[in-house]
């Protein structure tokens, strides 16, 4: 392979990883922020790091956790660091996971996501947990419901994924 | 007599009578249809209606191929007309509900001569389940807004608080946010009470007064306002309605649920109160 045509590969590959975060940003800042399920709204930048970790590697995990991070925060109207350095972490972390321990799949897509996400809804309650002194029933409720709901969308994200990665020569 | 009446005189004569007679007949009617007239409409009628219909039918096939071209014109530039006017109509119900908030902020300013006011739209909302707070387009090099700010409606109606100013943005924790404390009165009350977020009642988009002693009177329905205590608040802001008391968890005394006065869900424009005259 050419190194031109190498360079032609990532470029693509950036162009469309970098489409693809910026619709599901859309979709959780803009879209699901006004139209909540059952009153949440799905934490989609999660999902979407997890899958292009486990289908991509952890190197490109990592970085889309970046981006995807640095996004979550803005939505989250929080300052950029709590969810930058999370999924900067869940990228590489799942990344890893999917080369050595769990074959890459479906299934194993939402097994590690169900994990993925209960560990970002801890993140998230945490300063509300131990410093605001707010009740953990209704934290809990919070985190299951944003975390089922949120494993719907591992359907329609999963084969979106897997094409990109297909696309981008990944897989 | 018979050199003057020949043969063909006679007949001509005879031909000449009958036409006479025929067309005194048909005219002796008195101004209705006489049989001869009857007759040939009888007789023609079905030509009549035949060639009418033929005649109908060229001449349409002649208007669809003549002013076909026309009226696909005219099609488009009606099209174009119900465009306009439906835009219009759009803009106009815009201006009125425009016109519907100034009058109300202007009846606010009537009444609060002390505030001074920014005027701002929100711009996007938080999508995390864990907080509500909202971005609106003043900033501090548009704007004088500054940390601590009210933001309330045309209405008058508290709906946040700025928690965090960019250049041309600020960031508002809205009312129903576990950040959020204000101290606040009801109306059938002079007891002080602190009025604040909580995480429980968020995701229903209220509020609560929690601790509130026995000897504080409180009902259903009441109007939650803020104090003014502490200067961060203008006094008399309207936060919401008592919905709903129950008993505190630690037994120390009530908690109401209060229910916003704005509908915090369907902010689109804000004001926020840059400065006031502080009265307790």
């Amino acid at each position: 392979m050419t190194k031109l045509k190498l360079k032609k590969q990532t470029v693509k590959a950036v162009v469309i990883h970098a489409v693809f975060l910026i619709v599901v940003y859309i979709l959780q800042a803009e879209v699901f922020s006004r139209i909540k399920i059952l009153g949440i709204v799905p934490a989609l930048l999660p999902l979407a790091t997890i899958g292009v970790a486990m289908l991509e590697g952890n190197g490109r995990g990592s970085v889309f956790g970046l981006f995807a991070g640095i996004l979550c925060d803005i939505s989250f109207n929080q300052p950029a660091a709590l969810m930058t350095i999370t999924l900067t972490l869940v990228g590489w972390f799942a990344g890893r996971l999917a080369e050595t321990v769990v074959r890459r799949g479906f299934l194993a897509y939402i097994v590690v996501s169900l994990g993925v996400l209960l560990l970002v809804s801890f993140v998230q309650m945490f300063g509300q947990l131990f410093f605001e002194h707010v009740p953990a029933g209704a934290l809990i409720r919070t985190a299951l419901g944003q975390t089922l709901i949120t494993l719907v969308f591992t359907i329609p994200m999963y084969p979106v994924i897997k094409s990109m990665a297909k696309k981008t020569n990944a897989a | 007599m018979k050199k003057h009446f020949s043969g063909k005189s006679i007949a001509a004569i005879c031909a000449a009578l009958v036409i006479v007679i025929i067309a005194l007949i048909a005219l002796g009617t008195g101004g209705r249809a006489g049989f001869v007239t009857r007759i040939a409409s009888g007789v023609t009628k079905p030509i009549r209606v035949a060639a009418a219909s033929v005649a109908s039918e060229i001449e349409s096939l002649y208007g669809y191929m003549y002013k076909y071209d026309s009226l696909v014109a005219e099609n488009q530039r009606l099209n174009v007309e119900i465009a306009e006017l439906k835009q219009n109509e759009r803009e106009y119900n815009e201006v009125l509900e425009e016109n519907e908030r100034f009058r109300a902020l202007f009846d606010l300013k009537s009444r609060h001569s002390d505030y001074v006011f920014e005027t701002a739209s929100v711009l996007s909302w938080t999508s995390s389940n864990w907080a509500s707070s909202f971005t609106i387009s003043k900033g501090s090099s548009n704007s004088d807004v500054e940390v601590g700010d009210a933001v309330i409606t045309e209405a008058g109606m508290l709906v946040g608080q700025v928690t965090e100013v960019e250049g041309t943005t600020s960031k508002c924790r809205s009312i129903i946010d576990t950040g959020f404390s204000a101290s606040a009165f009801t109306e059938s009350s002079s007891d002080t009470v602190v009025a604040k977020g909580n995480f429980a009642r968020m995701r229903d988009g209220k509020l609560a007064i929690e601790y509130i002693s026995e000897s504080t009177h409180m009902y259903t329905g009441d109007s939650v306002m803020t104090s003014g205590k502490g200067e961060v608040f203008p006094r008399g802001l309207l936060i919401g309605y008592v919905s709903d008391m129950d008993e505190d968890i630690s037994g120390l005394g009530m908690t109401a649920t209060v229910e916003p006065a704005a509908d915090i869900g369907d902010l689109m424009n804000v004001y926020v109160i840059t400065d006031f005259k502080v009265t307790e």
